[in-house]
């Protein structure tokens, strides 16, 4: 509880004088200058607070002076219950309340969240130890600047005192007795609790009671005998007067553009239009015209309705009369859509139209409307005034706290926020707010109302946008919405105009009949509806992060079908496929020569390096890696009468196929082209098959929860959401209009960093290459196993570290520049800690006796335009990325890696690779590289499947590799 | 209100308290169909919390037998005691010569009400004494109450909500001064008898910043009542040659509290046939004075001490008054037809609505038309003046001028009195 005091109360107080002193420290370079900058601004501050108190504090005086002679007269005369009746009744005839008397004693109050939020940052703070300042050895102890035979004395605290009892003594001569018993007490105890603290905080104190001191003397000496507190007065007199005649001009600007008419013009006009719209298809001009005519009539009559002296005008027409206006109206129309809107669209015709009707409209009677309802506003004022707090707190508290809420107990741990700190930043945010709308309030007095007004419809608007027309826009995914769609639909500017016209007429009905008071009730309903609301979000989210810390961590609800994914097969062989997506072949000499250790660890393992891709782009370089030479884009390119997909899974059936006949279980996880109904014709169904053809990149993309709790660390720990929070809620609160500019889409107006994605992204492609390592199996059956899986880690933005975890600006930090000599630093370093995580599976592999029974093959669809090599004969850029990874430990193999350079390999070889191992073949056509002519081509084109024809790829580039690939000579290009 | 967003928002609060969870999507934080579903909870919520107040109330007064008193009534009125059935009596028969419905509640359990006869449409109704009776009224729904305690909303007697007008019907032609503070403050209809009570409640109004109350001028039926009875009884009516009623009022500025037992001695003393009849409220509020008047007054045979509830009789035998400040002076002059003399001192204002009028009270400019103002140090002129006052022959046409100056509607008030309650009853709040 007391926790949550400090958090609510202090902490928010405690953030803004840190950085007050951070901010002093870097002006001056140092402490106590620093000091004196946080008391002079703190002070200032909460000047406006202190002298509103104090006005309080006089209010307070003057109406118990007012009714000191009848309450003496009461307490001489009546005794026990008539006597609290009576004083009752005095107090209430006099506007009393005893929460008066505690609001006048607030400045006493107010001294001590200040004081606790700066003991708790003055005493605790590391950077004060050893700082001194003057005469103070260390800002961070007790000051002992007098010496006594061995005793010291701590002498900022009791000039501190003195300063206080000087203050207390000379000003407080219109205070009660008790008031000044209080002021004493206080100092005392200033003295007593303050003696032992260390110098700053002292030191600050002391600059504290010198500042009320000076305003003491300034306000009641100085100001008085320069005349400055009659002058001061009239000023207030003038200011007073002049916001008056503000607010008459301010109606009368407001009976302008944003009245009742406006509205009505809109709906009235556009509204009508759409409807016609929408009944009769694509309306032409007539249709328009008719909406637009029927608009500006309704607006004629509203107005009328409300002007009542209009309506006598308008029965006393005569038919001419009538048709002459209705005539001029049809007519004004005519040319103004004609002449002046017709190149624009139609619905912008509609708006300008039903615009042009309200403004003249308005000009014509606004101040007849005005006049009406001024006539009930007036009476009204004090009510529309004290709606302004409530008003504007309800948006304070949707803004600031509710929304906030909503969002954070979703999923607390994507935010990597305590709930504690979470809560306190929020409900910092708001008591700040409403300590300055409670400022302003007091400012704009003489005008409140229209504050209050303003107030009360915006916030009747803001709970509209965010609960009764919110858009369905799904959930979030990575801060991005499901279905942002819902954002731009056509219909949402009518949305918005028909919900502040229902709140204006709302408004407008209730000021009508008299009824301010309603809205009042309203806004305290919702309030109160969302306080609890938030207090429900507050326990299910303590709740929720309680039971985490308990179940999740075993499993995380790992799916069935993630867990049998990774099974070998004791006594059968194996075959594991790994594609690490944009790994680049060439840069496997970096890592050797950056990471010596690599060679030995990769147990058995040959490295190609002499390897083309057939595409620079993965749905272009992928397809071959299990579906071969045929599935190369050129291949398929040449029957255009089937689809892609269907041309692609028939070569993947048939190699699944043929692992089937031997006797392999299938696991494959896999996203483009590999579409399983399509398969199915080709396999045996008597055969186990685990195909999970995600969608989503990763295998199971919550494996990066377990990973984080492993790594005890958080997915989005990097990341400071404050701002986020807040556009976030305005994007709740806005008019669905506006939604898709707080939206951005997804980047909240740039609150969430890219960075951030970067780091799931990285988090959740280690999480999943670290998979296998902690979760295979081993099973005993006699079926042979093939795996094959495919990761991204590798692939841009390459967010990992130094030390191999993901980092929150991916490679943005340090050079992804391909032009330093074909070397990037942040994606080799991903590449080998996708080679080393590899390497924690291959341990777990040998620990349970299936690596020499188990041929794996770590291959990339395409690489990177860093290949050093070809950087070189290039010169810097080299035009498509073919660089592929091929790295191959065959079964029963071990010892260092092997590099062989020479052989000129594809990454659509895999399939033979694979084959070869399983059974012993001679035919030369299952081994391609061994012609030494070979020619290999890649292709390059768009990297979404959509941008291509359904039957075939279209290529923007098409070279072909004859010879060795770091010849230039080999180098042809084809398109 | 408090009450009723707190119960809106437990319903609500029960209703989502078990919130979904979440996983690895975010919500945006809106969910238009929970808000659909606390939007119509909270309306629903909302009228189903405005009528719990008067439901409540209907539980409990039906389970205490109470139910009727529930019912709206368009005029109620309400007698604190017995006394004021002269006040409420000419009322209720020009209600019932109208045919207008009317519930008459009486903190008396053998008001007269009950036994007078009339007509159906009042009906009577005894709702207990003390908290019993105010907790009735505090929850009464009517049109209008009519009644003549003061201190509405300020003593016990609470406005309730379902009263929309609050009338007070004089029972006395004193000013406001001699009221308990804050009488009137609190009513919405003061019906007066005379101007100089207006005017004080308006300088009230003003002063103390209350609500404009309606202050028509239409008399006192308490008066009608007595002056009906003396026209009744008028054989009876004859005062004994040198009979003098001795009528003080009670508490701090009575003049037995003041002066003790000066006066009526003085008078046994000089031959008078005394009348003592000190205020009820004495025998009540004042015992050891009242018990040390009787010792010291016990020697004389010629004083007679008047406890009987009903005053009449010795109002009737009297040939002139000595009274302090008491509103009985009045009946006496202006029903009766004769002088008093008035001990003239200053009063003690604590306490009283004169505390705050600046101006002196009405009673205190009139009393010496009446008859005479005489300082009490000037006592031993006293058998004089009663002389000189009784064999004035053109004293009872000097009254009868003064009352149809200061007093409305003398002996035909109920007609307007009722007039302005239905007046007033039939307004829209």
């Amino acid at each position: 509880m007391l926790d949550l005091i400090y958090l609510i109360c202090i902490a928010p107080l405690e953030f803004c004088m840190r950085h007050i002193l951070d901010w002093g420290f870097d002006l001056t370079k140092s402490y106590g200058p620093a000091l004196i900058f946080m008391s002079l601004a703190v002070n200032t501050v909460i000047l406006p607070i202190y002298n509103k108190v104090e006005g309080w504090q006089e209010e307070e005086r003057a109406l118990k002076a007012r009714m000191a002679p009848m309450e003496t007269m009461i307490r001489e005369v009546f005794k026990g219950q008539e006597r609290f009746a009576m004083i009752s009744t005095l107090y209430r005839q006099h506007g009393y309340s005893q929460f008066m008397t505690l609001r006048a004693s607030i400045g006493v109050l107010l001294q001590i969240p200040f004081f606790f939020a700066a003991y708790h940052l003055l005493s605790n703070m590391e950077a004060l130890h050893g700082v001194s300042f003057g005469p103070i050895r260390d800002l961070g102890a007790p000051d002992e600047l007098f010496v006594v035979g061995g005793f010291s004395i701590n002498i900022l605290p009791i000039l501190m005192t003195v300063v206080n009892l000087v203050s207390a003594f000379f000003y407080t001569h219109d205070l009660s007795r008790r008031d000044k018993i209080q002021l004493y007490g206080m100092a005392a105890l200033f003295l007593v609790l303050l003696y032992n603290s260390p110098a700053a905080l002292t030191f600050y104190w002391t600059l504290n009671n010198v500042y009320s001191l000076g305003k003491n003397i300034v306000e009641k000496d100085w100001m008085k005998r320069q005349g400055w507190i009659a002058a001061l007065e009239k000023l207030a007199e003038q200011r007073t007067r002049l916001a008056q005649r503000a607010a008459v001009l301010w109606a009368r600007a407001l009976s302008m553009q944003v009245g009742l008419s406006a509205v009505v013009a809109v709906l009235g006009g556009a509204g009508l239009f759409m409807l016609v719209r929408g009944l009769l298809g694509h309306g032409k001009y007539s249709f328009e015209m008719s909406a637009m005519i029927f608009g500006a009539f309704l607006l004629f009559i509203g107005i009328c309705y409300f002007a009542e002296e209009k309506v006598e005008r308008l029965k006393k027409m005569t038919l001419p009369q009538a048709l002459a206006v209705l005539a001029g109206i049809i007519g004004v129309s005519y040319i103004l859509a004609k002449y002046g809107f017709h190149q624009g669209n139609e619905k912008k015709v509609a708006v300008k139209m039903a615009l042009v009707a309200g403004a003249a409209c308005l000009l014509t009677y606004g101040r007849t409307l005005w006049g009406t309802m001024y006539a009930k506003i007036a009476p009204q004022k004090n009510t529309l005034g004290a709606l302004f707090l409530p008003s504007a707190g309800l948006i304070a508290f949707l803004i600031f706290v509710y929304c906030p809420f909503m969002v954070f107990s979703s999923d607390p741990a994507v935010f990597g926020m305590r709930l504690e700190d979470f809560a306190s930043s929020r409900f910092g945010m708001f008591f700040v707010a409403m300590i300055c709308l409670a400022v302003f309030g007091g400012l704009v007095r003489p005008v409140k109302w229209i504050f209050g007004s303003a107030f009360s419809m915006m916030a009747f608007a803001a709970l509209a946008f965010c609960f009764v027309v919110a858009p369905d826009v799904g959930v979030m995914d990575a801060f991005v919405f499901q279905k942002p769609e819902a954002l731009t639909r056509w219909y949402n500017t009518y949305i918005d105009a028909a919900v502040a016209a229902v709140i204006v007429l709302f408004f407008v009905i209730a000021v009508q009949s008299n009824k301010a008071k309603i809205m009042m009730n309203v806004v305290y309903a919702s309030l109160t509806v969302l306080v609890v609301m938030t207090g429900v979000h507050y326990f299910d989210v303590s709740e929720k992060q309680f039971k985490n810390s308990y179940t999740e961590i075993n499993d995380g609800g790992m799916p069935q079908y993630v867990k049998d994914f990774y099974t070998f097969s004791k006594n059968g062989k194996n075959i594991v496929v790994v594609m690490l997506d944009m790994f680049t072949g060439g840069n496997m000499n970096q890592i050797l020569e950056q990471y010596p250790s690599i060679k030995t660890d990769l147990d058995g393992f040959t490295w190609y390096e002499d390897v083309v891709s057939s595409g620079s782009l993965t749905i272009l370089g992928k397809p071959g890696i299990l579906g071969g030479e045929n599935c190369h884009p050129v291949k398929l390119n040449e029957d255009r009468t089937k689809s892609l997909e269907e041309k692609i899974s028939k070569e993947y059936g048939m190699f699944f196929r043929k692992l089937q006949h031997y006797d392999y279980k299938l696991s494959i996880h896999d996203v483009e082209f590999f579409e399983p109904e399509l398969l199915a014709p080709y396999l045996e169904s008597e055969h186990y098959t685990n195909f999970v053809p995600h969608k989503e990149s990763a295998l199971w993309p919550d494996a990066s929860k377990l990973w984080a709790q492993k790594n005890n660390t958080n997915l989005y720990n990097n990341q400071k959401f404050d701002i986020f929070w807040n556009i976030i809620s305005l994007f709740n609160v806005s008019p669905v209009t506006f939604k898709k500019y707080f939206y951005c889409d997804g980047g909240w107006m740039s609150s969430v960093s890219k960075g951030n994605y970067d780091f799931t992204h990285a988090a959740i492609n280690l999480a999943n290459l670290e998979l296998p390592s902690y979760i295979s199996s081993v099973s005993d059956d006699d079926k042979n196993s093939f795996i094959y899986m495919f990761n991204l880690m590798t692939h841009v933005p390459w967010a990992i570290d130094e030390n191999g975890m993901p980092c929150p600006n991916g490679a943005s930090f340090e050079s992804r520049d391909i032009k330093n000599h074909g070397v990037s630093a942040s994606h080799v370093r991903a590449e080998y800690y996708s080679l080393k995580t590899l390497l924690k599976w291959f341990e777990w592999m040998k620990d349970n006796g299936v690596y020499d029974n188990t041929q794996i093959i770590l291959v990339s669809d395409h690489g990177a335009h860093d290949s050093k090599e070809i950087v070189k004969i290039w010169n810097d850029i080299y035009p498509i990325a073919l660089h592929s990874l091929l790295l191959v430990k065959p079964i029963n193999t071990r010892g260092e890696l092997r590099i062989d350079r020479t052989t000129p390999m594809s990454n659509s070889d895999v399939p033979h690779i694979i084959m070869n191992e399983i059974i012993t073949v001679q035919s030369e056509k299952n081994f391609p590289w061994k012609d030494t002519n070979r020619e290999r081509v890649c292709v390059s084109g768009e990297w979404r499947r959509e941008n291509h024809p359904k039957n075939n790829f279209e290529f923007s580039m098409v070279y072909k590799i004859r010879g060795p690939l770091y010849d230039k000579n080999s180098w042809v290009k084809i398109k | 209100m408090k009450l009723r967003v707190r119960h809106a928002a437990l319903l609500f609060l029960l209703l989502t308290a078990c919130p979904t969870p979440a996983y690895a999507y975010l919500d945006p934080g809106t969910g238009s169909m929970l808000l659909s579903v606390l939007i119509g909870l909270l309306s629903s919520a909302y009228f189903l919390m405005r009528k719990l107040p008067a439901l409540f109330r209907a539980v409990l007064f039906n389970a205490t037998g109470k139910g009727k008193l529930l019912e709206r009534k368009h005029i109620a009125i309400y007698g604190e005691t017995a006394n004021y059935w002269g006040t409420f009596r000419p009322l209720l028969e020009e209600f019932g010569r109208r045919g207008e419905s009317v519930e008459y509640l009486t903190s008396s359990e053998n008001d007269p009400c009950f036994k007078a006869g009339l007509p159906d449409c009042i009906t009577c109704r005894y709702i207990g004494t003390g908290n019993t009776a105010y907790t009735t009224l505090n929850f009464l729904e009517a049109d209008a109450l009519v009644l003549t305690t003061p201190g509405i909303d300020v003593l016990q007697i609470r406005r309730s909500k379902g009263v929309k007008k609050y009338i007070h019907v004089v029972h006395s032609l004193s000013d406001i001064h001699s009221y308990k503070l804050f009488a009137f403050d609190y009513y919405d209809a003061v019906l007066c008898s005379g101007q100089y009570q207006a005017d004080s409640l308006r300088l009230l109004e003003a002063q103390r910043g209350t609500q404009t109350k309606e202050l028509p001028l239409v008399g006192c039926p308490y008066m009608d009542a007595l002056a009906a009875r003396r026209e009744r009884e008028k054989d009876s009516v004859k005062p004994e040659g040198n009979c003098v009623l001795v009528a003080p009022s009670w508490g701090k500025n009575g003049m037995l509290t003041r002066y003790g037992a000066a006066v009526p001695r003085f008078l046994a003393e000089a031959g008078y046939k005394v009348i003592l009849r000190p205020h009820p409220q004495s025998f009540i509020s004042e015992k050891p004075l009242m018990e040390q008047l009787q010792r010291e007054l016990a020697s004389f045979p010629n004083i007679e001490w008047d406890r009987n509830p009903d005053g009449f009789a010795s109002l009737s035998r009297a040939s002139v008054m000595v009274s302090d400040f008491s509103g009985v002076v009045f009946d006496f002059a202006f029903v009766f037809l004769r002088p008093v003399v008035t001990l003239s001192y200053e009063l003690d204002k604590r306490g009283f609505d004169a505390f705050s009028l600046p101006h002196p009270s009405w009673e205190s400019q009139v009393v010496e038309q009446l008859g005479h103002r005489l300082d009490p140090a000037e006592l031993e002129q006293l058998p004089g003046i009663i002389e000189k006052l009784a064999s004035d022959e053109h004293f009872p046409e000097r009254i009868l001028h003064i009352r149809e100056n200061n007093v409305a509607n003398f002996g035909k008030a109920a007609v307007p009195v009722v007039d302005a309650i239905l007046n007033i009853a039939s307004e829209k709040e």
